[in-house]
């Protein structure tokens, strides 16, 4: 009963809260760049560059931005982007140890 | 009588001496205890209390990710650095506490404000607690009673309190949260334990991903790519690092032996 | 008068302590003198009577309500259980007064209430003044006494404490204590590596110690000790001394009051010869 009554909760939850920069073209530009992170183990090695240097470009142009705003995309970028070197820099290590083997 | 209170004094500084060089057992944080965070990188020089952050009101509805990732919260106490300001341009506590969020049967309270009444500040000792409140004990005990027992933390067993359809996580937060394809899980591994007739440890990426997402720990806290190149040590652990930075004071903590140790010992 | 009693030894502990704080600054220079150390093992608290070692009073929240406070007996529960089933699985705290048990939560069936519900052991159960209440709310400890007596009779002996070996006790099965009530739990096997005792390096030769793991774990989990108690760092657990266990901390943790105190030198110490009078 409770849960379903959360659940319910949770659904108005979401269609209210909704950040002042929500259609922001900065948002919509680290969605783009930022929606593989789950999916990273798949990317080839040139799709993650092409994400790792469109999160540079972001990085750059937040620099206009207010101070907040600055802070909470600067942290989310760099996680993102760490972890799309961190997948680039495994997949050179498996291939590395692919060409080894033959 | 008064000189027994002498005679307890001189014996609390002298334990308190022996304290300040270890050994005394620290305090266990009783169940509705753990996972409480105290922030006081500005609190106090705003002439207001430290903001206490339970841990527990809020896992109860949320994925570890969408605050560590999505919003941004860090994940050591004070690491973060949260504002006033942030909170009341609706980032951090303010994504969600900005007073018109709707959750449950009203309203969530607005975070910070610049200016407020007598009246208002009842709403700020949510979090810039004066006291313990025995109504937050209570509501604590009140949910803790029908999930699934655990001996250590919060005396709760939230990964099965999900399994069991007793908590329902939201992972994701319109024009916060970002849509992502589905995740595609790793594998399971297990770690050899160094320590003769330990029992290995089996670490589920499954159950990992599903609450934190991957950047949350790759390669901020696992920087490792090749698979047993680093060795964790339990003294690490212990003090705070690798699995230590959750499973220590918020996740089960790391006194839980047989939760991570669980492989047969062959 | 028995309350007396308990009141009495209750008071030599903050009291010995303090002839201990009086003693002297030094940190370790204490120990490495034969006279002061000798100081230092008197100033352990009074062992009492063997059946009432390890008994606690828990007053705190009796005593406005006008009931006698409860007189746990460790010994009567320690045979049954043993120490993780209730200060891990029930949450009771090691410290007295720590846990804050209430009539409320025993009702529950939380802590006491967990085992005391009338299948397990009595019942806590009843309206004030029931004769159950007394049970743990003891006037008289005659009773306890007796039935102490009887149920020492044939355990190994021990020259202090509750004058019992318990771990001799458990080790020649003579007692074999349920180690969790979760029939369901992982207990974890001790590795073997931890199976031969530690040979603990102390100011001299003649004092060094004897730890074993085995009898400990029978008792405890990893995580009774470490870290908090013991940190797991190599050396790293400085200011390990006499001086530091007989504050409570260390060893002192559960062998001041509990488990068997440290006046039973050679237990630990077994090269230790007699330290003058």
């Amino acid at each position: 009963m409770t849960i379903r009554f959360f659940i319910a909760a949770f659904i108005v939850l979401c269609l209210f809260l909704a950040p002042a920069l929500a259609e922001s073209p900065i948002k919509a530009e680290f969605d783009a760049a930022c929606a593989k992170t789950d999916d990273a183990m798949n990317l080839s090695v040139a799709e993650l560059n092409e994400l790792i240097e469109r999160c540079s470009r972001l990085r750059k142009s937040l620099e206009k931005e207010d101070e907040t705003v600055r802070k909470v995309y600067l942290k989310r970028i760099d996680m993102c982007e760490n972890l799309y070197r961190f997948v680039l820099e495994a997949k050179a290590r498996q291939q590395k140890k692919g060409e080894a083997a033959k | 009588m008064k000189k027994s209170y002498l005679v307890l004094l001189l014996l609390l500084v002298g334990a308190g001496m022996a304290w300040a060089q270890g050994g005394m057992k620290k305090k266990k944080p009783l169940p509705y205890e753990f996972g409480t965070v105290t922030l006081n990188n500005y609190s106090e020089h705003a002439g207001m209390p430290p903001a206490v952050f339970d841990h527990w009101v809020h896992r109860k509805h949320f994925t570890c990710r969408l605050c560590h990732v999505d919003i941004g919260f860090g994940m050591t106490a004070g690491s973060t650095k949260i504002k006033a300001a942030d909170n009341m341009k609706g980032y951090y506590c303010g994504t969600c506490h900005n007073g018109q969020s709707e959750f449950g049967k009203g309203k969530l309270f607005a975070s910070c404000a610049k200016e407020y009444t007598r009246e208002d500040y009842k709403v700020c000792v949510n979090c810039h607690r004066v006291d313990r409140s025995e109504a937050r004990e209570d509501a604590f005990y009140d949910f803790a009673q029908g999930m699934p027992r655990e001996t250590f933390g919060n005396g709760i067993n939230w990964e099965k309190a999900e399994e069991m359809g007793k908590i329902k996580l939201t992972d994701y937060l319109e024009g916060v949260s970002v849509k992502k394809a589905k995740l595609k899980t790793q594998q399971d591994f297990s770690l050899t334990s160094k320590v003769e007739g330990m029992p290995d440890i089996i670490f589920s990426h499954k159950k990992h991903t599903v609450w934190s997402g991957c950047e949350l720990c790759h390669p901020d806290i696992f920087v490792g790519v090749k698979k047993g190149a680093t060795k964790y040590s339990m003294v690490e652990i212990f003090d705070g690092k690798y699995c230590g930075v959750c499973h220590g004071k918020v996740a089960f903590p790391n006194t839980d032996c047989q939760r991570c140790h669980s492989a047969p010992v062959q | 008068m028995n309350r007396w009693r308990f009141r009495v030894r209750l008071a030599a502990l903050p009291l010995s302590l303090v002839g201990l704080l009086l003693l002297g600054p030094g940190k370790t220079s204490l120990a490495d003198d034969r006279d002061a150390l000798a100081k230092v093992i008197h100033a352990i608290p009074p062992n009492g009577p063997f059946w009432q070692y390890g008994n606690v009073v828990m007053g705190m929240r009796c005593r406005p309500v006008g009931m006698q406070p409860v007189i746990f007996p460790h010994w009567k529960h320690r045979a049954m259980y043993t120490c993780r089933v209730c200060h891990m699985e029930l949450g009771f705290s090691m410290k007295q007064g720590d846990t804050g048990v209430t009539r409320s939560e025993y009702l529950r069936g939380k802590y006491c209430g967990v085992c005391h519900n009338g299948k397990a052991a009595f019942t806590v159960k009843g309206e004030p003044g029931s004769p159950n209440c007394e049970r743990c709310h003891i006037k008289d400890t005659k009773g306890l006494e007796a039935r102490f007596e009887e149920f020492a009779e044939g355990l190994p002996i021990a020259a202090f404490g509750n004058g019992i070996d318990w771990a001799k006790a458990i080790r020649d099965e003579q007692m074999a204590p349920r180690n969790t009530l979760n029939s369901r739990a992982v207990i974890s096997q001790l590795p073997d590596k931890l199976k031969t005792p530690l040979k603990l390096g102390s100011y001299s030769d003649r004092t060094m110690v004897i730890f074993s793991h085995q009898d400990h774990f029978a008792e405890l989990d990893c995580s009774s000790c470490h870290p908090d108690i013991f940190n797991i760092k190599k050396e790293g657990t400085r200011s390990f001394s006499m001086e530091n266990n007989l504050y409570g901390n260390f060893c002192g943790a559960c062998h001041l009051l509990v488990a068997f105190p440290m006046n039973d030198c050679k237990r630990c110490h077994p090269r230790i010869s007699s330290l003058g009078a």
